[in-house]
C-alpha cells in the first residue's frame, strides 16, 4: 500500500512540473531575485515578470545590478534553438526591464540583442554616443548579432544623436554603413531614411535600379521618395558639405593609390567648397564636373568600387546642377562638322564657332524631320531627378545663299539612354541668312516632363536637333522655298554657346 | 376557534374514534389550543331543546421548498474563482415561510462540468445562501488535460444545488438546479488559476478559433484588443504595398500558449504565460518567399517597419524566418 501511495505522488510531480508551470501565489521579492539566476529560463521568465509587476518603490534591492545581470546571460547564451516558442517573448521582457533601468551597464547586452527588439533600444543605445561604440564590434561578429540592427543603430546615431559623436566618429560610422562589405542592401535603405542620409541617395538609386527583389526595389523607391525632397531642400553649402563627408568616409584608412586620389579629390573638392562659398557658382560647378570626372577615371581604374563610384561622383554631379543648370553643346574634330557631338556642363571657351549642317531638305514628300546632330553627354552628366528642361537656345544659319528666303521648322528632342524624354519645337522660323555673323539667335522651348531619375553615373543624356521646310500649325507649307541645300547651326564659343538648362 | 357562547370543547384525533374533551376551555366563549396532532376540533352548547356547535378541522399547514436562483455574480450568472467573482447565491422559496431560517443547502459538482470543480463547505443555513467557489482539484494543471480545444463541458466549472427544509420529522427536498461557468469565464478562469491578469469580460469577443488567424486559441470568444488591433491594422497598411499579409496567430489563451503550440514535427513547443498574445497584444505574420534569401528579405523588411511604427518584435533567432512575431506594448 505504502509503495502504490508514493507511485501516485510521483505521477502527480511530474504533470505539475511538466509544460505547465504553475505560478504560486505569492513569492517573496528577493526570493524573485535569487530566481533570475534560475537555470530553466522559464523560472527567470516568472520571476521577472512578477518583479515587473511590483510598484517601482517595492521592487527589492539590488534589482538593477540583477537586471544587467540577466541581460548579460541572456545576450552571452549563443544556442536557444531549445527554448521553444516563448523564449522570445521572454528576452522581450529582459530588454525592456533592462531598458527601463536606461543603466550604461546594459549597452553590451543591447548592443548585441536588444537592438535586434525595438526602436526604443536602439534608440537608447544610439542616445550613449562613443560610449557605445566598442560594444558594436561584438554584436557585428557574434552569433547573437544583428549586423541589420547594428546598421539602424548606426544610422540613429548620425541622425538624431549625431552631436554625441565627436566627427572621426561620425566619418567612422558612415564609412561603415555606406562603404562596409556585408552591409545588405535593405540594411543601407533603411539606414538612409532612418539618420535621414540624403547623401545615400545615388547609392539607393543604384540599388532600386539593380536589384532583383522586389521588396527592395519598392524599398528603395519608397526610400527615395522621402529622400529626395530632404537633399532638394539643401543648400549648396549643405550639399557640399555631404560630399566631403562621403569622400572622408569612403577614404578612411585608405591606402596607395586610393590614398593619392584621395587627396586630389579632397583638394578639389575644397576649391568647389570655397568657390560655393564664396558665392561663385560657375567656377564651383565646373569643379565639382571635373571631381565627377576624375571619379568616373578612377573607377574606370578599379581605385572605386562602384557604390564609392556612386556616391561620389553622382553627389558631386548633383551639387553641380543645384548651382548652374545649363548644358552646353560642343563639338570636338574639327570646325565644321565636327565628328563628336558632346553635351558639357563647362561653358564654351573659344571664339570660333562649330557648325553642324543637316542634310538637304524638301517640303515634297511628306516635308520629313531630318536630323542636324545629336549631342550626346558623358555618362553621368545628370545626377537626380530631372524635372524640368529650359529652352534650347542655338543659333540658325544656311548651308547655302541660295536657300535665302526658306523657312524652317526646328525641333529638339531629349533623351535618356536613347529613350525620349521631352520634344520641343519652334515652326516657321524666318530670316536665316548665309553670314555666319549674322547667325539668328533661335530658341526652342521644352514642355512639362515626366520627372526621371539620372543616376549620376551611368545614364546618358541626349539632345537631338531636326529640322524641316517651315510649317504652319496646320502642317501647310510657311513660304518661302520648298528646298533647301541644308540648315547650319552653330555651337560651341562664347558667341554661340548653344545651350540648354537641366534642373536636377 | 370562536363558537360565539359558552360551550363544551371538543378534539377528535385523525383516525382516532373517541372525542378528547378540552377542560380548560369549558365554558368559553373561545377555545385557545394546541392540538396535538392533526384532527377534528369542536364545540356544542345546549340552547333550549338540543345543542348547536361546529367542528373544525385542523392540520399543519403543508410544507413546500423551491430552488429560485443559482447564479454567480457575472452575466449569465456566471462566476470564476477570482475575489469578487467567485461567490455563488443561493435562492430558494418555502413554505411556511417561517421555515425559511432552517433551509439546508446540498451543494454538489455538476453533470457537464469540470471533473476538478471542488465541493463548497459549510454553507450557511438559510433560504436566500450563498458560497465562495473552492479553488478547483490540480489547478492550474489540470487544463492541460483538456488538450486543444478541449470540450467546454470537461473545463467549465459547475454546480448542481438542492434545497432541503425539515418539518415535522420530515424532511422536504427541492428540485436541484445547476450553474455553470460560462464560456468566456472558462476562458478567464484560466488566468485565474494561473495567477496571472486576467482580462475583463467585456474585453472578450465572439470570434470562432482557427488553426491560422486572429483566434487560434482554445475558445470561441477571443480577447479582442482595440489599440492593438488598430495599430497592426496600421501596419497592414502600410505594408500591404511591399508584400503579402497573413496573420498567423493573434490571440492564444494561457493552455494554449503553454501546451498545444507545436513544431513542424508535432512536438510541442512551450510558450510563455508571460506572452503577449494571451492579451492579444502580439501577433505573428506569415514571412513570404520564393527562396530563402527572399524570405529573409520579407521578414527584415516587415519587422523594419514594425519598429518604426513602435512595434517590439522578436528577433530573427527565435523567431525563425518563417514568420515576424510584432508586440505592442502600450496596448494595456
Amino acid at each position: 500500500m505504502g509503495t502504490l501511495m508514493k507511485r501516485h505522488c510521483l505521477v502527480a510531480v511530474l504533470v505539475l512540473t511538466g509544460p505547465v508551470r504553475p505560478l504560486t501565489a505569492q513569492v517573496p521579492s528577493e526570493s524573485l531575485l535569487s530566481r533570475l539566476r534560475a537555470p530553466q529560463w522559464q523560472v527567470r521568465d516568472d520571476a521577472l515578470a512578477r518583479l515587473r509587476r511590483l510598484p517601482t518603490e517595492s521592487l527589492p534591492a539590488g534589482y538593477g545590478d540583477a537586471i544587467v545581470a540577466l541581460l548579460e546571460t541572456e545576450a552571452a547564451t549563443t544556442d536557444t534553438s531549445q527554448y521553444g516558442e516563448g523564449y522570445g517573448e521572454y528576452e522581450i521582457g529582459v530588454v525592456d526591464a533592462a531598458l527601463s533601468l536606461r543603466d550604461p551597464r546594459t549597452l553590451r547586452g543591447m548592443a548585441v540583442i536588444g537592438i535586434q527588439t525595438s526602436r526604443a533600444a536602439q534608440e537608447f543605445v544610439a542616445e550613449q554616443g562613443s560610449a557605445a561604440l566598442p560594444y558594436f564590434d561584438e554584436a557585428w561578429n557574434s552569433p547573437q548579432g544583428s549586423k541589420h540592427d547594428v546598421v539602424q543603430t548606426w544610422a540613429l546615431m548620425l541622425g538624431a544623436h549625431r552631436d554625441n559623436l565627436a566627427e572621426v566618429e561620425r566619418t567612422s560610422i558612415r564609412h561603415a554603413i555606406l562603404d562596409s562589405p556585408g552591409v545588405d542592401s535593405l540594411a543601407i535603405v533603411w539606414a538612409a531614411v532612418t539618420a535621414p542620409l540624403t547623401e545615400a541617395v545615388p547609392m539607393i538609386e543604384g540599388i532600386a535600379s539593380t536589384t532583383s527583389s522586389a521588396i527592395v526595389r519598392n524599398r528603395a523607391t519608397d526610400a527615395l521618395g522621402k529622400l529626395r525632397p530632404l537633399r532638394a531642400a539643401l543648400g549648396p553649402t549643405e550639399l557640399a558639405q555631404k560630399v566631403s563627408d562621403v569622400l572622408a568616409a569612403i577614404c578612411l584608412g585608405a591606402q596607395g593609390a586610393r590614398s593619392s586620389a584621395c587627396a586630389s579629390l579632397s583638394t578639389s573638392l575644397s576649391r568647389a567648397s570655397s568657390a560655393t562659398a564664396a558665392n561663385q557658382p560657375g567656377p564651383a560647378r565646373d569643379t565639382l564636373m571635373a571631381f565627377a570626372a576624375r571619379v568616373d577615371t578612377g573607377f574606370q581604374q578599379g581605385v572605386w568600387t562602384d557604390g564609392e563610384h556612386r556616391l561620389l561622383a553622382a553627389n558631386a554631379r548633383y551639387l553641380g546642377f543645384r548651382l548652374g543648370s545649363a548644358i552646353f553643346l560642343h563639338g570636338s574634330g574639327g570646325n565644321a562638322n565636327p565628328p563628336t557631338l558632346a553635351l558639357s556642363t563647362l561653358s564654351p571657351a573659344g571664339t570660333t564657332a562649330k557648325y553642324q549642317d543637316s542634310p538637304a531638305l524638301a517640303f515634297a514628300n511628306g516635308d520629313p524631320w531630318v536630323a542636324v546632330g545629336t549631342w550626346t553627354s558623358p555618362p553621368g552628366l545628370g545626377s537626380g531627378t530631372l524635372s524640368a528642361l529650359g529652352a534650347a537656345h542655338v543659333w540658325l544659319g544656311l548651308k547655302n545663299s541660295d536657300d535665302i528666303g526658306t523657312n524652317f521648322d526646328l525641333r529638339v528632342e531629349a533623351y535618356k539612354n536613347g529613350t525620349l524624354v521631352a520634344t520641343g519645337q519652334t515652326l516657321c522660323i524666318q530670316g536665316i541668312t548665309r553670314n555666319a555673323d549674322l547667325a539668328k539667335a533661335v530658341t526652342v522651348a521644352f514642355p512639362a516632363l515626366t520627372a526621371t531619375t539620372f543616376d549620376g553615373v551611368t545614364d546618358v543624356l541626349s539632345l537631338k536637333v531636326l529640322t524641316r521646310i517651315g510649317t504652319t500649325p496646320a502642317a501647310a507649307a510657311c513660304g518661302g522655298h520648298a528646298n533647301a541645300v541644308g540648315l547650319r547651326l552653330y555651337f560651341d564659343a562664347v558667341g554661340r554657346n548653344a545651350q540648354f538648362a537641366a534642373t536636377f | 376557534m370562536t363558537l360565539g357562547m359558552p360551550a363544551e370543547w371538543w378534539f377528535r384525533p385523525t383516525g382516532a374514534t373517541d372525542d378528547i374533551a378540552v377542560p380548560a376551555c369549558a365554558d368559553h366563549l373561545e377555545c385557545d389550543f394546541a392540538p396535538p396532532s392533526d384532527g377534528v376540533m369542536f364545540a356544542q352548547s345546549w340552547v333550549g331543546s338540543g345543542y348547536v356547535g361546529g367542528e373544525v378541522e385542523i392540520g399543519r399547514p403543508a410544507v413546500t421548498i423551491k430552488i429560485d436562483t443559482v447564479y454567480g455574480p457575472n452575466p449569465n450568472g456566471s462566476f470564476t474563482t477570482r475575489e469578487g467573482e467567485q461567490h455563488v447565491t443561493l435562492k430558494a422559496t418555502v413554505a411556511p415561510a417561517t421555515l425559511a431560517g432552517s433551509v439546508d443547502w446540498s451543494v454538489t459538482p455538476a453533470p457537464e462540468a469540470a471533473a476538478e470543480t471542488q465541493a463548497p463547505a459549510n454553507i450557511p443555513q438559510g433560504a436566500p445562501s450563498g458560497f465562495p467557489v473552492p479553488t478547483p482539484a490540480n489547478a492550474p494543471g489540470r487544463w492541460q488535460a483538456y488538450g486543444h480545444p478541449g470540450d467546454l463541458k470537461v473545463k467549465r466549472l459547475g454546480y448542481e444545488a438542492t434545497a432541503t427544509v425539515s418539518s415535522g420529522g420530515t424532511t422536504h427536498r427541492s428540485d436541484p438546479a445547476r450553474v455553470y461557468q460560462d464560456e468566456i469565464d472558462t476562458a478567464r478562469e484560466e488566468y485565474v488559476e494561473f495567477g496571472i491578469g486576467v482580462p475583463g469580460r467585456g474585453e472578450f469577443a465572439l470570434e470562432p478559433p482557427h488553426e491560422t488567424g486572429i483566434n487560434t486559441g482554445d475558445y470561441g470568444v477571443m480577447v479582442f484588443n482595440n489599440a492593438f488591433v488598430s495599430h497592426l491594422n496600421n501596419l497592414a497598411f502600410s505594408w500591404t504595398a511591399y508584400g503579402q499579409w497573413q496573420v498567423n496567430s493573434q490571440y492564444r489563451n494561457p493552455i494554449h500558449e503553454l501546451s498545444h503550440i507545436k513544431d513542424k514535427n508535432g512536438n510541442v513547443i512551450p510558450g510563455s504565460l508571460g506572452s503577449w498574445h494571451l492579451y492579444e497584444c502580439a501577433a505573428d505574420i506569415q514571412t513570404f518567399g520564393a527562396n530563402a534569401g527572399a524570405q529573409h528579405e520579407f521578414w527584415n523588411d516587415l519587422r523594419q517597419l514594425a519598429e518604426t511604427l513602435g512595434f517590439t518584435v522578436e528577433r530573427l533567432k527565435q523567431s525563425g524566418v518563417g514568420h515576424v512575431h510584432v508586440e505592442f506594448h502600450f496596448c494595456v
